[in-house]
C-alpha cells in the first residue's frame, strides 16, 4: 500500500513537472486555456461527486469552445498579443464560455430524458407481464392467479 | 283398466281377468288366448321375481306333446302394467275340468283301480316315460297340483312344474325320504325315482279319496320313515285295496334302488302282479346312541340328529363313544367303511383342529347317510339346490351366511365320493362349485356372495335394484336396461352395483379380474371407479353388440363431469366438453372412454398449470420490481442521466474538437 502510494506520487510529480515545463515554453497557449477553462474549474469546485460527471461535462463542451481559439493562436502567431487579442473580442468568450453553458445544459437536462426514457421501458415491460398474466389466466382459469397454498386450501 | 298383454305375438294376456282357482303358490293365473290357435283359453302364470324358475326344464317342456300334463304353450318376459315392471310369464293350456281339490276342499270320490290305471296312471307314466328320455323331472307332484283335463272330471293331469325350483312347495311328508331332510329350497332337480315317489303318494289320494295324513311336523317325519318305511307313514292304517299294495309298496319304497322304476310301473299297468314287497328297514345297533335327546338305533336316525343339534354334535362326533357306536354297536361295514373314508381312525378325529368342528360334524352326517343331502351348521341341501336355496333366501342375512359358509367347508367333493352313482350334470356343477370359495372370499364388487348367485344360477334375472324390474336374464341386456334406468328420476348413484358386475362376470368369461378388480379398488375412487365402470359396460356393449345408449352415456358424463372440470386448461376443458356431449349424443360408450383413455392428460395438464401459476407469480414480482424502480426513477435518473450526459459531451466535445482541429489544418 506504501508503495503503491509512493508511485502514484512520483508518477504525478513527473506528469506536473512535464506539463509544467510545457506550460513554461506554451503561456499564450496557457493563457487562453487558462482563462477559457474557467467555467470547467467551477465545475470542478461545484461538482461534489467522486465520479466528477458534471466537470466531464461542461469541460468536455468548454474545451471544444476554447480548442478552435488554441488552433488559431498556434497556426497565426503564437504570443501574448495575440493571445490578448483573442480574449479581447467578446465573441470569443461567448464561445468558449457557451460551449461551457451547453455541457451544463447537457448535464441538467439528460437525468430528466433519461428519466423519462426508464419510465417509459418500466411501463412497457409492466405492461407486457400484465398481458402475459391475462394470456395465463384466459387459458388456464382465474385459480392460476392464485398462489399454491392458497389453491391448496380452496381444494 | 290395463291394456291385454301379449306374449311373442302368440298369446294374449288379460290382466283384468285373474283366475285365483288356478293360483301357484309363487305365481298368479290370468286368463289369456291363442291367437292362432282358435282362441284357445289357456291360463297365465305371472310368476314371482323371488322365486327362480326351471329355465332347464323349460325348452324340453316347451315341445312337449304327451297327455298327464297341462300342456305349455309358451313363456316370456312381459311388462306387466299392474306391478310396473317385467316379469316372466308362463302360459298353459287351461285344464278344462278345473283342480282336482277346489277351494278347502280335502277329498275327492275315491278312484277304482282300473279308473286309477285308465285315467291317471297310464297316462300320467308315459308321461314320466317321455320326461326321463327329456332328461327332466317334474318334482311338483303334489294334491295341490293335479287337474282334470276333461269337463266330466275323469282325467287326472299333472299341473305346472317350471314356476319354482323342484319340489320347493312340496310337503316333506310327501317327499321322499332324502329329499324331506333337505330344505325345500335346497332340493335339487331330483331323480325320476323322487318323481315316482310322489306318484305313489297321489295313488293313494286317488285311491281313498283323500291323503290319510295331511301334514305331519318333518322331524317326526322323517324318524318315523326311517323307523317304520314311508308305506306305513303314508297309509297309517288306511285301508288300501289290495290291488294297489304292490304298487304302492315298490312306489314308496325309501331305498331309492328299490325303489320300482317306469319300467316295473309299466310292468305292473300292463297286468304283471307280484306279492308286495316288505319294506327294508335299517339294521338296528346293538344299542342305541343318544343325540341331543334323541335315540337313534340305526346311521339313518343318528346322522339326522347330528344335524339337527350341529351346535353339540362335535363333541358327541369326537367322543370315544360315538367311535365304538359305529366300529362295535352298529356292524355296518358300509357305514364303516365310509366312516374311515371320511372321517379315519379315533386318533384323526381328535387331531381334527376346533376350527373345522362343523365340518368334521358334515363329515360324519355324511358317512353315516351317503344318499342324505348334505348338511352342514343347519343347512340342509343337495348340491344342486344351493343355488336355488341362495336365490329364494338372498335378502335374508342368515341364508347368505349359511350359502357362504356351505361353500367355503368345501365338503360337497367328499359327499360326491361317498355316492353310489353320480349323475353327470352334478359334475358339471362341482366343477363350478369348486371354484367358488376364491370368488366368495373376494370383497370386491363382481366377487362376493352375489358372484355365487349367479354363478350356481345360470338363468337367474340380474337382482341389481337399478334394473331389478326389466328383468333380465343375458348379458345382451345388460346395457339397454341400464339404459332405460338411467332415464329415472330416482336411479342410484352409480350404474354398476355388486350385482351388476357379478352379473356380468357370471354370465361372460369376457368379463374377467382386469376389469372387475379397478371397481374396487382401494386407490380407485370418484373418477377411477367411475372409469372402471365405464370400462366394463363399454366391454359389454361391444360384445353385445348393443345399439346406442345416449342416457347411460349421460349418466355417465354426469359422474365424470369432476374429471373434465378438473382439467385447469380452459381450451382443453372447453375441447373435452364438447367431445362429451359428442359422445353423449352418439350413444357409444367406447367414445365416451376413449376421451378419457389418455391416461396422463391430466398429468400433463396439472404439470403445465403449476408452471402456469409459477410464471403468474413471477410476473407478479417482476412487476413489484418494477413498481419499485418507477419508485425509485429519480434517484435512477439522476444517476444514469448523469453518466448519459458526461458520455454526450464527451461524445460532442471529441467530434467538435476533431471538427475544429480538422477545419483549421484543410
Amino acid at each position: 500500500m506504501a508503495a503503491s502510494t509512493a508511485n502514484s506520487a512520483a508518477t504525478r510529480t513527473i506528469l506536473i513537472t512535464i506539463i509544467g515545463g510545457l506550460a513554461i515554453f506554451t503561456l499564450p497557449t496557457v493563457l487562453i486555456l487558462g482563462i477559457g477553462m474557467l467555467p470547467t474549474l467551477g465545475a470542478m469546485l461545484a461538482d461534489r461527486r467522486k465520479e466528477k460527471y458534471a466537470t466531464l461535462c461542461v469541460g468536455c463542451m468548454n474545451f471544444m469552445g476554447v480548442l478552435p481559439y488554441m488552433v488559431q493562436l498556434w497556426t497565426e502567431e503564437h504570443s501574448y498579443d495575440r493571445a490578448f487579442q483573442l480574449i479581447g473580442q467578446p465573441f470569443t468568450w461567448l464561445v468558449m464560455y457557451g460551449a461551457a453553458a451547453i455541457g451544463w445544459a447537457i448535464f441538467f437536462v439528460a437525468p430528466g430524458v433519461v428519466g423519462m426514457f426508464i419510465a417509459m421501458r418500466t411501463e412497457q415491460r409492466i405492461q407486457a407481464l400484465r398481458r402475459r398474466q391475462r394470456e395465463l389466466v384466459e387459458e388456464w382459469g382465474p385459480g392460476v392467479a392464485r398462489q399454491k397454498g392458497q389453491d391448496d386450501d380452496k381444494e | 283398466m290395463a291394456d291385454v298383454v301379449v306374449l311373442k305375438e302368440r298369446v294374449e294376456i288379460d290382466p283384468d281377468k285373474p283366475l285365483p282357482e288356478f293360483d301357484l303358490p309363487n305365481a298368479k293365473a290370468f286368463s289369456a288366448v291363442a291367437r292362432k290357435e282358435g282362441g284357445l283359453e289357456m291360463v297365465a302364470y305371472v310368476c314371482d321375481p323371488d322365486i327362480p324358475l326351471r329355465f332347464e326344464a323349460v325348452e324340453q317342456m316347451r315341445s312337449f306333446t304327451g297327455v298327464g300334463l297341462v300342456r305349455f304353450v309358451e313363456w316370456g318376459v312381459v311388462f306387466w302394467a299392474p306391478q310396473r315392471r317385467r316379469l316372466m310369464v308362463m302360459v298353459y293350456e287351461t285344464p278344462i275340468g278345473g283342480r282336482v281339490l277346489r277351494g278347502n276342499e280335502t277329498a275327492i270320490e275315491p278312484y277304482s283301480e282300473d279308473r286309477l290305471i285308465k285315467h291317471f296312471l297310464t297316462p300320467v307314466i308315459a308321461l314320466m316315460r317321455d320326461m326321463s328320455a327329456r332328461g327332466v323331472t317334474h318334482r311338483a307332484i303334489r294334491v295341490s297340483n293335479l287337474f282334470y283335463s276333461d269337463k266330466a272330471r275323469k282325467h287326472v293331469i299333472l299341473g305346472d312344474c317350471l314356476t319354482a325350483p323342484p319340489g320347493l312347495y312340496n310337503d316333506p311328508l310327501f317327499e321322499p325320504l332324502e329329499q324331506g331332510m333337505a330344505d325345500p329350497s335346497a332340493r335339487g332337480a331330483g331323480g325320476v325315482g323322487d318323481d315316482v315317489y310322489a306318484l305313489g303318494v297321489i295313488v293313494i289320494f286317488l285311491t281313498l279319496g283323500k291323503l290319510p295324513r295331511q301334514t305331519m311336523d318333518p322331524v317326526e317325519a322323517i324318524n318315523r320313515k326311517i323307523s317304520q318305511g314311508s308305506y306305513g307313514i303314508l297309509t297309517a292304517g288306511a285301508r288300501i285295496p289290495a290291488s294297489v299294495v304292490e304298487l304302492l309298496r315298490g312306489m314308496l319304497s325309501d331305498d331309492p334302488r328299490e325303489r320300482w322304476s317306469l319300467r316295473e310301473i309299466e310292468l305292473w299297468l300292463g297286468g304283471r302282479r307280484l306279492t308286495p314287497k316288505q319294506p327294508k328297514l335299517p339294521n338296528k345297533a346293538a344299542r342305541p346312541m343318544i343325540v341331543g335327546g334323541v335315540s337313534g338305533d340305526n346311521p339313518r336316525t343318528v346322522a339326522e340328529a347330528l344335524a339337527r343339534n350341529w351346535l353339540i354334535a362335535p363333541e358327541i362326533v369326537r367322543g370315544q363313544d360315538f367311535d365304538n357306536w359305529v366300529r362295535r354297536s352298529l356292524g355296518d361295514d358300509r357305514v364303516l367303511e365310509n366312516v374311515n373314508k371320511v372321517l379315519g381312525s379315533a386318533a384323526v378325529i381328535q387331531a381334527v383342529p376346533e376350527a373345522d368342528n362343523q365340518k368334521l360334524v358334515t363329515r360324519a352326517c355324511m358317512a353315516l347317510d351317503p344318499p342324505a343331502p348334505i348338511r352342514h351348521k343347519g343347512f340342509s341341501a343337495f348340491m344342486d339346490g344351493v343355488g336355488h336355496a341362495l336365490a329364494i333366501g338372498f335378502d335374508r342375512d342368515d341364508i347368505r351366511q349359511r350359502v357362504a359358509e356351505f361353500i367355503n367347508a368345501r365338503i360337497i367333493g367328499q359327499w360326491m365320493t361317498l355316492q353310489a352313482r353320480n349323475r353327470s350334470e352334478l359334475n358339471e356343477l362341482y366343477s363350478v362349485i369348486d371354484k367358488l370359495p376364491m370368488l366368495i372370499n373376494q370383497a370386491g364388487a363382481g366377487f362376493g356372495i352375489e358372484r355365487v348367485l349367479y354363478e350356481l344360477n345360470p338363468k337367474l334375472h340380474c337382482r341389481s335394484p337399478q334394473i331389478e324390474t326389466f328383468y333380465i336374464t343375458r348379458v345382451e341386456e345388460l346395457v339397454p336396461a341400464l339404459e332405460r334406468a338411467a332415464q329415472r328420476q330416482d336411479r342410484g348413484n352409480q350404474p354398476i352395483d355388486r350385482h351388476i358386475a357379478a352379473f356380468a362376470a357370471a354370465r361372460t368369461t369376457e368379463i374377467d379380474d382386469r376389469l372387475l378388480r379397478p371397481l374396487s379398488a382401494q386407490e380407485h375412487i370418484g373418477t377411477e371407479r367411475t372409469l372402471a365402470m365405464l370400462k366394463l359396460l363399454v366391454k359389454v356393449q361391444v360384445l353385445s353388440k348393443n345399439g346406442p345408449c345416449p342416457n347411460l352415456c349421460g349418466w355417465f358424463a354426469e359422474l365424470l363431469a369432476p374429471a373434465v372440470n378438473a382439467f385447469h386448461n380452459l381450451k382443453i376443458r372447453k375441447a373435452v366438453e364438447l367431445s362429451v356431449a359428442r359422445a353423449v349424443e352418439g350413444g357409444l360408450l367406447i367414445d365416451l372412454q376413449n376421451i378419457f383413455a389418455d391416461a396422463k392428460a391430466a398429468q400433463r395438464d396439472s404439470q403445465g398449470y403449476q408452471r402456469a401459476q409459477q410464471e403468474h407469480t413471477q410476473c407478479n414480482a417482476q412487476m413489484q420490481q418494477l413498481a419499485i424502480e418507477i419508485e425509485n426513477k429519480e434517484h435512477l435518473a439522476t444517476e444514469l442521466g448523469e453518466q448519459v450526459a458526461a458520455v454526450c459531451a464527451g461524445v460532442l466535445g471529441s467530434i467538435g474538437s476533431t471538427a475544429v482541429i480538422v477545419m483549421y489544418m484543410l
